[in-house]
Formats: C-alpha cells, sequence, structure tokens
C-alpha cells in the first residue's frame, strides 16, 4: 500500500437525515480526552466571536 | 471553557455525579457542540456536601441570579437545576433530569470512561437520546439526527 498517495475526492456521505456520516466516524475515532479538547475548541472559537461582535457594537 | 479542568475539580473532591446532556454526547462520539456541562448529581447529603466545596472553589454562582449568590447544600439537595457559572466556564447541576429521575435511577445507563486519568462516568448514548426525545424541546430535537446516526455507527463499527 503507497500511503504517499493524495486522498482522492469522495461523493458525500450523508443517511437519510442529511447527517454527515464521516464526521461521525471521525469523532469516533478520537479518544473521549481528545473529543473533549474539540469541543473545548469551539467554545473557545465561539466565546472569541462573541467577544468580537461585543467589542464592534461598542 | 475548560471542561476537563472543571471535571478534574469535581473528582478531586469525591464528587458522585454522571455527565448528561451535550458533553456527554461528545463522550460518547457524536460531533455535536454545546456551551455548558450537565451533571446529575447523587443528592445523599454527603454527596451534596462534596459537592458544594467542589463548587466553592470553582467560585461558583447562579448565573440566574444578579446577586451572584454561590449554592448552598440546601441549593442542591432538591430535585431541581442549579444553573451555575464558574471560574472554568458553565455548569449545571441537575437534581434529576426526565420526570424525576435521580442519580441512582440511570446508573444502569452509563459508563465510566478514562479522560486524561480522570474517571468520568456519563449517560450511554440510547439512553440519551431517549432523554432528549422526552424533553422535546426544539435544542434537543434538532441533535437527535445526529446521536441516532451516531449510536448506528457505533453499533456497526
Amino acid at each position: 500500500m503507497d500511503d504517499r498517495r493524495d486522498p482522492r475526492p469522495t461523493e458525500a456521505q450523508v443517511n437519510e437525515d442529511g447527517v454527515d456520516l464521516t464526521l461521525i466516524r471521525w469523532s469516533l475515532s478520537l479518544s473521549p480526552l481528545e473529543r473533549l479538547r474539540v469541543l473545548e475548541g469551539h467554545m473557545e472559537f465561539a466565546a472569541k466571536v462573541q467577544q468580537a461582535r461585543r467589542d464592534a457594537a461598542r | 471553557m475548560q471542561l476537563v479542568e472543571l471535571l478534574r475539580v469535581l473528582v478531586r473532591h469525591e464528587v458522585e455525579f454522571v455527565v448528561v446532556g451535550g458533553v456527554a454526547a461528545v463522550i460518547n462520539g457524536a460531533p455535536v457542540t454545546t456551551f455548558d456541562l450537565d451533571i446529575l448529581h447523587r443528592r445523599t447529603p454527603e454527596n451534596v456536601h462534596r459537592l458544594v466545596a467542589a463548587l466553592t472553589e470553582l467560585d461558583a454562582t447562579f448565573r440566574t441570579d444578579s446577586r451572584k449568590i454561590r449554592p448552598t447544600e440546601s441549593h442542591l439537595s432538591g430535585p431541581g437545576h442549579a444553573l451555575l457559572v464558574t471560574k472554568l466556564g458553565v455548569l449545571d447541576s441537575l437534581g434529576t433530569i426526565e420526570t424525576n429521575t435521580t442519580y441512582e435511577d440511570v446508573l444502569d445507563d452509563t459508563f465510566v470512561t478514562n479522560i486524561d486519568g480522570l474517571p468520568i462516568r456519563a449517560l450511554e448514548l440510547a439512553r440519551l437520546i431517549r432523554v432528549k426525545e422526552q424533553a422535546g424541546r426544539a435544542k434537543d430535537i434538532a441533535v437527535l439526527p445526529v446521536l441516532r446516526a451516531t449510536l448506528v455507527e457505533r453499533k456497526g463499527s
């Protein structure tokens, strides 16, 4: 197996509800700690956006 | 929000709790986001005492009241929800979930996982789905397709 090849573009893999299954599979590949670190990153990003909007409104 | 550090304080104080809500969904592998940590705490006097000690270390106050009132054992001994803000983030400490379901009631539907050396008990995904179905709020219904798809993917892997 040549692992130097670029990954091929693939069709979107969604279920009947439109849920992105590749995102779920990626999340399941992480450890619980890694999942929480990703979530913390989302929270931090959202807090920064909210702060930026508050600053811009002043 | 420093989720892991918040959990670390609770564990260090030997608080008995189950992670529920969006963070439980994430621990279960669902790619969803949330902005608070929801825990269902055991309401024995000893555990509530330990919880108050942890919340004191976390500088917790009720976020629903501008007087910055600190939670007491009395506040946390009942079935209601203590909606708090701490120095590490937003924390909801729940006396019950669903219709008067307690910590003891859900234990069979929980699992303990190791998170950065911490033994963290969280609600099983199938039970979490039932909780959100019963809650029936728009924000709960919105996340159900992702939770159900995660459950299917886990069974298939």
